[in-house]
């Protein structure tokens, strides 16, 4: 009876944390070689081997350039024109921008448009942003549309009734362009060099690079070797604008910097802390996955690597797929209350993120949605002044379906 | 599972079972969520509703729309006869009607909400370029929503305060094109239009206001008092305190974003802090149920007080609450009455009127709406 009773304690003791360990996620135990730092940190010889800034660059000339199809110049001057020429020179030319540190770089929004190693879209997005830019120049480039009504088929402003401060901008199809461009380039350009190319082997493990890697050699006049590089430039394209990114609380409190995806992932982040969108905060996840795939390439275990690779190819495609669903059910709002300038805003943000559904990766490098079944999905959002919310309905369901959210 | 408890006794799996269900509760009862609507004592809120339509909302819509009438004959005196004097009681009109806005503001309900009645009488910034293009081209429909910062107290403010630094030269502005005085005119037709066919709305619909004293998003006492809420949070906290503190855009203070801009930046009169007091007294009275002519009645506040009497283990809110608005109070009245000055040389002053304001939004939108078991209604915008 004794033996019976300390053997119940026992029980009792072993089956509580079974209860916990089975409400987690199961943590695949494969990271056994690899220990992960932690904070994003790495050194070679005392000296750090990560680098970014050229990433950082892209994301600050994507800001700049948000903010002149706002009006605003780099200070906030309002309103403010550009013709169609200097838009394109800072988007394709990386050139023409008010801050000199911009221009003049090599770094270039245009060519790191849709050109992941694993991407094969890209050129019609490339010219979709061209026409986009000429479109604005075009149909709002002076004070005589800036300050005219919108309606179906002419250019101008929108208030919203919510907040009549509140203005947007539309073209004739009452499109808000800013929103087209900077949220489709958050698939575009972030999602896409992240996700379809720098931590991918189409890029990690292009020839030599492995053997170098694993016999420590670093990059002509570099202190990082290529596939270490390669990693932390994907790394960029989500944190670049983060000001200290060697902070300890950088996965589990995302900064939100910027216009593109890092200011997204941040909102999804604490959208999943507050249990207002299904999954665990995807903020430590990624970053637990950014780091200890970088610590497997210091360690050469490239298995490791390519598993922490494909958790953030689906984590961060989530962002897009929670976003568009959230700004096309925004719309539908907006719009029964009466709130055209609020519900044209968050269409044109949805038009952006199903723009950037092509740009996803499911973990086994393919789109959630192929670029015909992008185009079929905006064939939808062709004009504002016309939407069927029938059709976004079943777009609703179909991308909660595909990412089963 | 069976075959471990084969080896035990009756007595340790009863043990076992018990140590294992109150886990299971306390893991099903973590994620509880429900509302406790029906722990709530049996309250009339029809008493509340009757006090606050009958007592409040009514008698200040009479009151304002004396003002407004005051101010529609000023604007039509002053447009036939422009002088200064003319305009020095066209000021005084407008600010009179101003102040009693501040008492109506918040109710942002039905017939008010259906016209967008709020956002077309005070929407600020006025937008003033697009003001000075609807005068020029004689605009009399400003229906469209790119026209609401171009109506209202705030374009009245711009029209007589702002076309010019003076009295006598704005009046000149009004001699010399008639085109000023003809926009001002469909201005304040708007307003009156619209105010009355409000007052009339109501006079309609008020019993069947009453009678909706149930508990469900759609029922008289949520809307209210959402609308309520919102109002103190955006209408009052944000729009007027917050916002030209530069509270929401990095602590970049916006003193132009103050309501009564012209009034204040010209030197006609001081008047952005007297607005804001207003607004705040009439937030406490509707809290606390204090009509037009003093009296108090049922309330909010005298909802939480009953239901802290009958259940002295829940939070008794209200008089936190009364204090909250004394702080607040005071922390406005310390302000200067010209708040372009008082953000231009010392913001942190409005910075603290904002936080005083902000405790009473936690306790009015957390606490409160939590024990009288409403849910809130809106949602914060995205903020892109």
């Amino acid at each position: 009876m004794k033996n019976y009773t300390n053997i119940s304690k026992y029980f009792l003791l072993l089956i509580f944390p079974l209860l916990f360990i089975a409400c987690d996620d199961n943590e695949d135990d494969i990271v056994n070689e690899v220990v992960a730092p932690a904070t994003y940190e790495f050194t070679r010889d005392g000296v750090s081997t990560v680098s970014f800034s050229g990433q950082t660059t892209r994301l600050n000339q994507v800001d700049a350039i948000y903010n002149y199809l706002n009006f605003k110049d780099e200070d906030g001057g309002k309103p403010v024109f550009k013709t169609e020429a200097e838009l394109k020179s800072m988007f394709a030319d990386g050139d023409g921008f008010m801050t000199g540190t911009l221009n003049g770089t090599g770094k270039k929004v245009r060519s790191k448009t849709g050109s992941g190693c694993n991407t094969t879209t890209g050129a019609s997005v490339q010219v979709f942003m061209d026409n986009l830019l000429k479109e604005f120049a075009t149909e709002l480039g002076s004070t005589t549309e800036y300050n005219r009504d919108a309606v179906s088929g002419t250019s101008g402003r929108i208030a919203y009734t919510s907040d009549p401060s509140k203005v947007i901008h539309v073209n004739s199809k009452g499109h808000e362009l800013d929103q087209l461009f900077v949220k489709g380039l958050i698939g575009g350009m972030a999602l896409d060099q992240i996700v379809n190319n720098y931590i991918l082997p189409c890029k990690l493990d292009a020839p030599g690079y492995r053997d170098e890697n694993d016999a420590g050699t670093t990059a002509s006049g570099k202190n990082y070797t290529n596939m270490e590089h390669k990693w932390d430039e994907g790394f960029g394209y989500l944190y670049g604008q983060e000001p200290d990114v060697t902070r300890a609380d950088l996965g589990s409190a995302p900064g939100g910097e910027g216009t593109l995806l890092m200011k997204y992932f941040k909102k999804i982040n604490a959208d999943q802390v507050s249990g207002a969108k299904s999954g665990d905060p995807m903020g430590q996840i990624v970053f637990d996955a950014f780091k200890l795939g970088r610590a497997a390439i210091v360690a050469g275990n490239y298995e490791v690597r390519d598993a922490q690779a494909n958790i953030i190819k689906v984590h961060l495609s989530k962002v897009i797929a929670f976003k568009a669903v959230d700004y096309l059910e925004s719309y539908m709002s907006k719009m029964a209350g009466g709130d055209t300038g609020y519900a044209f805003h968050a269409l044109s943000e949805g038009y952006g993120f199903i723009q950037s559904l092509q740009f996803t990766n499911d973990g086994t490098d393919k789109p959630y949605f192929s670029g015909a079944e992008v185009d079929a999905m905006l064939a939808n959002l062709g004009d504002f002044w016309n939407i069927d919310n029938a059709k976004l309905n079943s777009m609703i369901s179909t991308i909660k379906s595909k990412f089963n959210i | 599972m069976p075959l471990f408890f084969y080896f035990y006794s009756m007595k340790e799996i009863k043990y076992t079972l018990i140590a294992l269900f109150s886990i299971f509760l306390i893991i099903a009862c973590s994620g509880d969520t429900d509302d406790d609507a029906d722990q709530i004592p049996e309250f009339d809120r029809s008493t509340i509703l009757n006090n606050y339509v009958s007592n409040i909302i009514i008698p200040r819509y009479g009151d304002f729309k004396v003002a407004l009438d005051g101010l529609k004959i000023a604007v039509d005196d002053f447009t036939q006869t422009p002088n200064t004097g003319n305009l020095q009681k066209l000021h005084d009109d407008w600010l009179e009607s101003y102040k009693k806005w501040q008492h109506i503001e918040m109710f942002n309900i039905g017939k008010a909400e259906e016209l967008m009645y709020l956002q077309k009488m005070n929407a600020y910034p006025a937008d003033n370029s697009r003001i000075e293009a609807n005068v020029s081209s004689e605009k009399t429909d400003i229906n469209s929503p790119n026209d609401f910062t171009s109506q209202g107290f705030p374009a009245i403010d711009y029209l007589i305060h702002g076309v010019a630094t003076d009295f006598e030269s704005v009046s000149n502005v009004y001699s010399n094109d008639s085109k000023y005085g003809n926009y001002l005119k469909v201005l304040v037709d708007v307003m009156v239009k619209n105010t009355n066919d409000i007052i009339q709305d109501w006079s309609s619909t008020k019993d069947s206001f009453i009678q909706s004293s149930g508990n469900s998003n759609t029922s008289s006492l949520n809307m209210i008092t959402n609308d309520f809420v919102y109002y103190f949070e955006k209408g009052l906290r944000a729009n007027k305190i917050g916002i030209p503190a530069g509270r929401y855009s990095g602590g970049d203070a916006l003193p132009t974003k103050v309501e009564a801009y012209y009034s204040s930046k010209n030197a006609f009169q001081d008047v952005s802090k007297i607005l804001a007091m207003e607004a705040v007294t009439a937030s406490e009275n509707f809290f606390t149920g204090k009509s037009l002519t003093g009296a108090m009645g049922a309330s909010l506040k005298t909802y939480l007080d009953y239901i802290h009497a009958s259940d002295v283990n829940k939070e008794n809110l209200s008089p936190m609450i009364i204090n909250n608005f004394q702080e607040a109070k005071q922390a406005v009245n310390q302000l200067d009455g010209n708040f372009i000055t008082q953000i231009n040389n010392d913001q942190l002053k409005m910075m603290n009127a904002f936080n005083k304001l902000q405790a009473i939004v936690v306790n009015l939108k957390t606490n409160m709406l939590s024990l009288l078991s409403i849910q809130v209604d809106y949602t914060d915008a995205d903020g892109d």
